[in-house]
């Protein structure tokens, strides 16, 4: 069976017991909210790139929080095809119900975390960065002439969703590693192990992305 | 379950203009901010209202196809390489029960909330 290609990560998915306390939060830190649904009642956010969501806040069903897993963009739709042909994918290649639209598969990996592909979403235009000045002035070397930095108070504008960990039981670990790596195009970047035991654990291994022509983001 | 989700920010000064930002809202810091060894990134986790934690980096790593994994046993010194003691909250992702609010010099208030049990740094 070949392998889910996936180039960078999409979005994740979260239910909040408040929904009003937690997208408080997530204004503060720093998301842009793009669309408001009911039924789910939830809320889309955006950072400054090029994708049209980052994080899904929804009201929980219960009085508990809940993560519904992260969503991973693929090369082609050939690999949503894959993704629903394998035993753990749990709901076929169906509409994506966010902003920009695409098609989705969501799988269940062996340790009951729902991780999801999609392909096919309409991306939006960048947000301008709230950055003034990036050249800073070493002892030696100031390219920074008669230019002031002046900032203001304020969220940190997320731009991207970068990574997310999962904790499993050690029990379990190097088999959740073998197949998220036998299931996409993931490297090993760094491991590390427990001194006394021998065995990998937290926080590593982290893995990355392998594209093609070399280029390997984190 | 899930430990943590990370985004990424333009750079250190808006990372630490936010860090400051979530601090005065009154909000749980997990760690940071810190400069992480594997990956180099600038980290600053966040306990959101529910008690997810969120990561805001910045200036991380880039590898390639070249890159050679590394194996290494896990240390004092594997985590971070300068910000504070990784806290025991962040390792466990166990939210504090109440948020921790600092001094405010101005109105000359005292800090609130500080729950001790939940700032103990854990001896790695």
């Amino acid at each position: 069976m070949p392998k889910i290609r996936v180039h960078s990560l999409a979005h994740v998915h979260y239910q909040h017991p408040d929904l009003k306390v937690a997208t408080q939060f997530l204004t503060d830190f720093g998301f842009k909210e793009t669309q408001r649904t009911s039924n789910p009642t939830r809320v889309y956010y955006r950072g400054s790139g090029t994708q049209p969501y980052v994080y899904v806040a929804e009201q929980s069903p219960d009085s508990d929080r809940h993560f519904l897993g992260a969503t991973w963009n693929v090369e082609s739709a050939r690999d949503l095809d894959i993704a629903a042909s394998l035993q753990c994918s749990v709901t076929g290649v169906v509409d994506s119900e966010g902003p920009g639209g695409g098609r989705e598969v969501t799988l269940k990996d062996p340790v009951g975390f729902a991780v999801s592909f999609i392909h096919g979403q309409k991306l939006v235009a960048e947000l301008p960065h709230d950055v003034q000045e990036q050249e800073i002035n070493f002892p030696d070397r100031k390219p920074r002439l008669g230019r002031f930095l002046r900032f203001n108070h304020g969220p940190s504008d997320v731009h991207k969703f970068g990574h997310y960990g999962i904790m499993v039981p050690q029990a379990k670990f190097t088999e959740v590693v073998a197949f998220y790596q036998d299931l996409i195009n993931l490297v090993d970047s760094d491991t590390n192990f427990n001194a006394e035991t021998g065995e990998d654990q937290l926080p590593s291994p982290s893995v990355r992305i392998v594209e093609s022509e070399r280029r390997m983001t984190r | 379950m899930i430990h943590h989700s990370s985004f990424e920010v333009q750079n250190m000064d808006t990372q630490l203009l936010g860090h400051y930002w979530l601090q005065e809202k009154g909000y749980r810091n997990a760690w940071g901010v810190g400069r992480h060894v594997l990956g180099s990134q600038i980290f600053d986790y966040w306990f959101d209202e529910s008690g997810f934690i969120l990561e805001h980096y910045s200036d991380g790593d880039m590898l390639n196809s070249d890159s050679i994994p590394t194996r290494e046993a896990a240390g004092k010194d594997t985590l971070h390489i300068w910000g504070p003691n990784v806290p025991i909250a962040f390792l466990t992702a166990q939210a504090p029960e109440r948020a921790v609010q600092p001094p405010d010099i101005v109105t000359a208030e005292a800090a609130k909330g500080i729950a001790p049990e939940f700032l103990q740094e854990a001896v790695l």
